[in-house]
């Protein structure tokens, strides 16, 4: 069940550049999924699904893949009162993190983030921002927190209903989930290759020499999109819980007919209901693997959230099974 | 078909970037008797490959021409079946309000409109002001039902317009920006039949350049040539635009010369147009060119690259405005380009700066 999958992964905290944890988990896990599992030099986790019959009639390579990392921050400067300073890996606003829990990923510190006064709210900048770790002094901080050192927002995630799960930057791990269960339930025709990639939020970096490697016949990106089914939300008019979002568009890429109607197909077919996603606004691996090599026809499946901010994204399972229904019966 | 009718025919071939099938389609159709094999790799890249007539293998040269065009894509149906749209690419928003579009839904193609309130009833601030995408419409003139049941978010929508001709070899439309040089790689093409050349020409119509040249990179990586050269549009002379940001129109050729820019190609080039009479004009782009020559150039262990641009007005809107002569020399200016190269100058590229 991708419930599971997910209730698993969760606790993964993955900053972008520091996806050790949740990489070394997935390896070990993979292990029982899947027929080859490495490593590349960026930290790029692949796995390998062949077909159950011999790879001279397979057709084609199909990579799926999800990104590990998260929004993060790392710490840039630490003061004689033991607070710290912090740069932001990824899309944030400063404006948003007061209050915020952080865990530093290398000892497991948790700090809280607060602001200088005398700042308007709408002039919030990182530099106005510091992270208390309770230390008494620089020393004392320097025990725990090295500059360098990489965190993400802290918070457990919640069930909400029996069908609504609620958490921090919860992207990486739905992907991730989706991915897993995909790889686990197909009984794939085609050759499978599962990547679970690195630095996503600093230009697709791991999904960039992922695809090079794999040299797929089509790459299928899973990640998220956000809903506009709250009151007076912008467009689009993504909902939760009305199935997968086939990508059309993104600010990365446009999805070629061919390709987002094969994904359409495969949807009807296994009688999935669907969504149809034009987001300018949301960012993705799928150009990184698209403009590989000679190019690689690449589309995208996307779960939809609900982010009304960064400490609480709500999904919804139906929607993760649905995804995984879809994928499956592309693979197959 | 001549270049000029060509041109004008494909100007208006709705081709949109990521979905360019039907310009790739008309391009094949009428160039396929020039060239030895007219392929579409997995992205949607026409390569028009015509082999090189020496004894040993030529050296390669690709000469790219995006085949995409600006266009919008519904968003949404709005309430009472009013389509809410994004765009691929950067049209100008001011010149959205009042043109004629296509919706080019699963089953069917629907004409419409671009609307939004009309000045009667806006305040004097909204009067001032451009109307913004987001408050931007499509009407298609049909119940929100009939909307519901023949048009779906993500369908692709193209301004309507036929080419129009103006005195003095000039012709306005859309999509000038980038048929225009699609045109001179088929004038290219028809200038070199019956010509030998050591040199293995690939001709491509490159895909999404309007959204990051993206078909240039990958078909450059899959052919790997030792010469590539681009051929886009630049900005021509514009009344209130400063003389030193445009170029003229009717002037010929604009040979790029830049960083970017391999100089021993703009030298040749420039050469090349002298020697056979072709009036040229030179552009100097310190930067990024912002066409399929960037991403090129540094393809795998890198290749040597040119840019010839078409000097064009009113870009990124539907009525482009250029002369077809530019269009004409390009092509020819390619031809004579290309029938000069052999494996000696080839050679002589990796020599960057000892010019």
């Amino acid at each position: 069940m991708t419930k599971t999958w997910f209730e698993q992964l969760m606790h993964l905290k993955s900053p972008t550049g520091e996806e050790k944890l949740m990489a070394s988990w997935l390896k070990e896990t993979l292990k029982t999924i899947a027929d080859d599992v490495f490593e590349d030099v960026l930290g790029n986790v692949y796995a390998v699904k062949n077909p159950r019959r011999e790879m001279s009639e397979v057709k084609e390579t199909i990579m799926l893949s999800a990104h590990m990392d998260e929004p993060s921050f790392t710490v840039i400067d630490i003061d004689d009162g033991g607070f710290l300073r912090i740069e932001g890996i990824g899309d944030w606003h400063a404006v948003n993190l007061i209050g915020a829990r952080l865990l530093f990923a290398r000892t497991q510190t948790i700090g809280v983030v607060g602001v200088e006064p005398h700042v308007e709210l709408a002039d919030v900048a990182f530099r106005h921002l510091f992270v208390d770790i309770a230390a008494k002094n620089r020393k004392d901080a320097e025990q725990r927190i090295a500059v360098g050192d990489l965190a993400t927002v802290h918070g457990a995630v919640e069930t909400m209903t029996s069908d609504v799960f609620v958490g921090p930057v919860l992207s990486n791990r739905i992907s991730c989930a989706v991915l897993l269960e995909v790889l686990q339930k197909a009984n794939n025709q085609s050759k499978m290759v599962a990547v679970f990639t690195v630095q996503k939020q600093v230009g697709s970096r791991g999904a960039r020499v992922a695809s090079y490697r794999v040299n797929s016949d089509l790459a299928v990106v899973i990640d998220v999109t956000k809903a506009g089914d709250t009151p007076h939300a912008e467009r689009p008019s993504l909902a939760l819980g009305q199935g997968p979002a086939i990508k059309m568009l993104d600010a990365t890429m446009v999805v070629a007919p061919t390709v987002r109607d094969r994904l359409i197909d495969c949807a009807n077919k296994a009688g999935v209901t669907y969504q149809r996603e034009v987001s300018p606004a949301t960012t993705s691996d799928a150009n990184a693997l698209f403009v590989s090599r000679g190019g690689i026809p690449t589309g995208g499946v996307s779960i939809v959230t609900r982010q009304a901010s960064f400490f609480s994204n709500m999904v919804h399972v139906a929607d993760m099974k649905k995804a995984v229904t879809l994928l499956t019966t592309l693979v197959e | 078909m001549d270049g000029k009718e060509f041109l004008m025919r494909l100007s208006e071939v709705p081709g949109g970037s990521g979905d360019e099938r039907n310009v790739g389609k008309f391009l094949i159709e009428h160039t396929k008797n020039l060239v030895d094999s007219a392929t579409v790799d997995a992205i949607g890249n026409v390569v028009l490959f015509r082999q090189g007539t020496g004894q040993i293998n030529g050296p390669k040269v690709m000469i790219a021409a995006h085949m995409d065009e600006i266009t919008l894509m519904v968003q949404k149906i709005d309430q009472g079946g009013f389509l809410r749209v994004v765009q691929v690419g950067g049209f100008d928003p001011r010149t959205l309000l009042g043109q004629e579009v296509v919706v080019h839904g699963q089953t069917g193609n629907y004409v419409g409109v671009i609307g939004a309130k009309p000045p009667h009833l806006s305040t004097p601030e909204e009067r001032k002001k451009t109307v913004p995408l987001q408050d931007l419409f499509v009407d298609v003139a049909m119940p929100e039902t009939m909307v519901q049941a023949c048009i779906q978010v993500g369908d692709r929508i193209t301004i309507r317009r036929t080419c129009m001709p103006l005195l003095n070899e000039r012709l306005a439309g859309k999509a000038m920006d980038n048929r225009a040089s699609v045109t001179a790689l088929m004038v290219c093409l028809q200038e070199l039949q019956g010509k030998h050349t050591q040199a293995d020409v690939y001709a491509v119509g490159t895909v999404q350049e309007e959204i990051g040249s993206k078909g240039a990179q990958t078909a450059a990586f899959a052919i790997m040539p030792d010469v590539a050269i681009a051929v886009d549009v630049c900005h021509g002379e514009t009344p209130g635009v400063a003389s030193d940001l445009v170029q003229e129109i009717g002037g010929g050729p604009v040979l790029s010369f830049g960083p970017n820019i391999h100089p021993k190609i703009f030298t040749r080039l420039k050469e090349i147009a002298k020697q056979h009479g072709i009036a040229v004009q030179v552009e100097v782009t310190q930067g990024a060119t912002w066409t399929d020559a960037d991403p090129m150039q540094i393809v795998q262990a890198g290749i040597a690259t040119g840019l010839i641009s078409i000097a064009l007005r009113y870009m990124h809107t539907s009525v482009e405005t250029l002369s077809y002569d530019d269009v004409h020399q390009v092509g020819k200016l390619l031809a004579r380009f290309i029938e000069s190269l052999d494996h000696a100058f080839v050679e002589g590229l990796t020599c960057y700066l000892n010019n």
